[in-house]
């Protein structure tokens, strides 16, 4: 594994990140790459689990949660607030039985690892005020800071041999990986690493 | 000519407590209809007003075309029902009928191979009625009925076909070409997104079965 540079597709992950330790629901580390081990992964690099714009995120992703997990794929969302903000993320999403594991990076090792944009100005400026107003007229809402405000998300999936099959870094409040294009990349290597089908 | 202004506000009035997009529109059409006397009627005429708001009508009337033949009624024969009911499901009429016009409908007999192993296939395939048997070699791995995709594995990735298919019954079937659907695709990110989903249900179907 490569040192000290972005997840770069068709490789294995940074170092850091892999090594990157991540806090479970109930305060137990856990290592990232404890998390992908042995299965095609979808990791979704959140804001603060009170944002609107992930809100979104994860409202265009959760119908077809089910689905992929039925295919093979481990989806695994990474806040980066306190673990006790858990719960409430996953009761405002009804995501009790989506099939997804959620953990957080309040020390924000992991996102540092993945490359991912931490600046007041991704959260405060035009383009994510636009994202904040679509956002809203969406029907989403903000709830308080539940996180470091500064830190943008983003998008990685990891094939069934622990390389990089997808990487995105979002670069503001209202920017995310199209979720027609994850899913398009995720069914692809679900295909190929699955059974035989029709 | 005073009472133009004020037909023309109660008007804008109803079309802000309407919620259908059409009639708010319609009213702001009859709106802007009252005003233009009204100003062409003052000691001088203002000219400004009545150009800006003969654009917005313009513009709203162009809208309005657009919403009627929105709204038509979209007339699918009986195949083309039983197909969306059986695998369309998700998609607006609308949506179903424009991407009936790709398609073209073919019916096999029995024992006929509607696709081989190991094949470029250029093709994306829905069963309507009939049976279908899924061979690796001479060997069955699975059987398809009605309102199963073929060939969505080749065309989700692009690679060629792992398996071939031989109508079990006289088969009927839709498709579609790949390049021809992806372009349309392109043009359509939602309708790309919901098929992108059925053909999800498909395959986990597949998987599981």
């Amino acid at each position: 594994m490569s040192a000290m540079s972005r997840p770069v597709i068709g490789r294995q992950p940074p170092l850091e990140l892999a090594e990157a330790e991540v806090l479970k629901p109930d305060g137990t580390y856990v290592r990232l790459s404890d998390l992908w081990a042995g299965s095609p992964s979808l990791l979704i690099f959140l804001r603060h689990f009170g944002c609107m714009g992930c809100s979104q995120h994860v409202n265009e992703l959760t119908p077809r949660l089910l689905e992929l997990h039925r295919l093979g794929l481990r989806t695994i969302f990474v806040g980066n607030g306190e673990p006790r903000y858990i719960d409430g993320f996953i009761e405002r999403h009804a995501l009790q039985d989506k099939k997804v594991e959620i953990v957080t990076d309040p020390s924000l090792q992991a996102f540092t690892a993945m490359h991912l944009v931490r600046s007041w100005w991704a959260t405060l400026g035009p383009r994510a005020l636009l994202g904040f107003v679509r956002a809203f007229f969406a029907g989403h809402r903000q709830t308080w800071l539940m996180g470091d405000g500064s830190q943008q998300g983003g998008s990685l999936l990891v094939n069934g041999n622990g390389d990089v099959a997808y990487y995105y870094c979002n670069s503001n409040l209202g920017d995310r990986a199209p979720t027609v294009e994850v899913v398009d990349v995720a069914l692809r290597l679900l295909l190929r690493h699955g059974k035989s089908l029709a | 000519m005073e009472a133009f202004i004020h037909v023309a506000n109660v008007l804008y009035l109803f079309s802000y407590l309407v919620r259908d997009i059409l009639w708010l529109r319609i009213l702001t059409v009859i709106a802007a209809s009252c005003l233009i006397p009204f100003f062409y009627s003052r000691p001088e005429p203002l000219m400004a007003p009545i150009y800006w708001n003969l654009l917005f009508t313009g513009i709203n009337l162009v809208q309005i075309y657009i919403l009627l033949l929105e709204r038509k009624p979209v007339q699918l024969n009986e195949e083309e029902q039983q197909l969306y009911r059986m695998v369309f499901r998700a998609l607006k009429p609308r949506e179903m009928l424009k991407l009936l016009k790709l398609a073209t409908w073919t019916t096999e007999t029995s024992g006929q191979r509607i696709i081989e192993q190991d094949a470029t296939l250029n093709n994306l395939m829905v069963v309507y009625s009939g049976n279908a048997s899924v061979q690796v070699g001479e060997k069955e791995v699975a059987k398809l009925k009605d309102g199963q995709f073929m060939g969505e594995m080749s065309y989700l990735t692009d690679s060629k076909t792992n398996a071939s298919v031989v109508a079990q019954t006289p088969l009927r079937y839709v498709s579609w070409s790949k390049d021809q659907l992806r372009n349309f695709l392109g043009r359509n990110p939602d309708l790309r997104a919901t098929l992108q989903m059925i053909l999800g249900v498909d395959l986990v179907a597949k998987v599981n079965a």
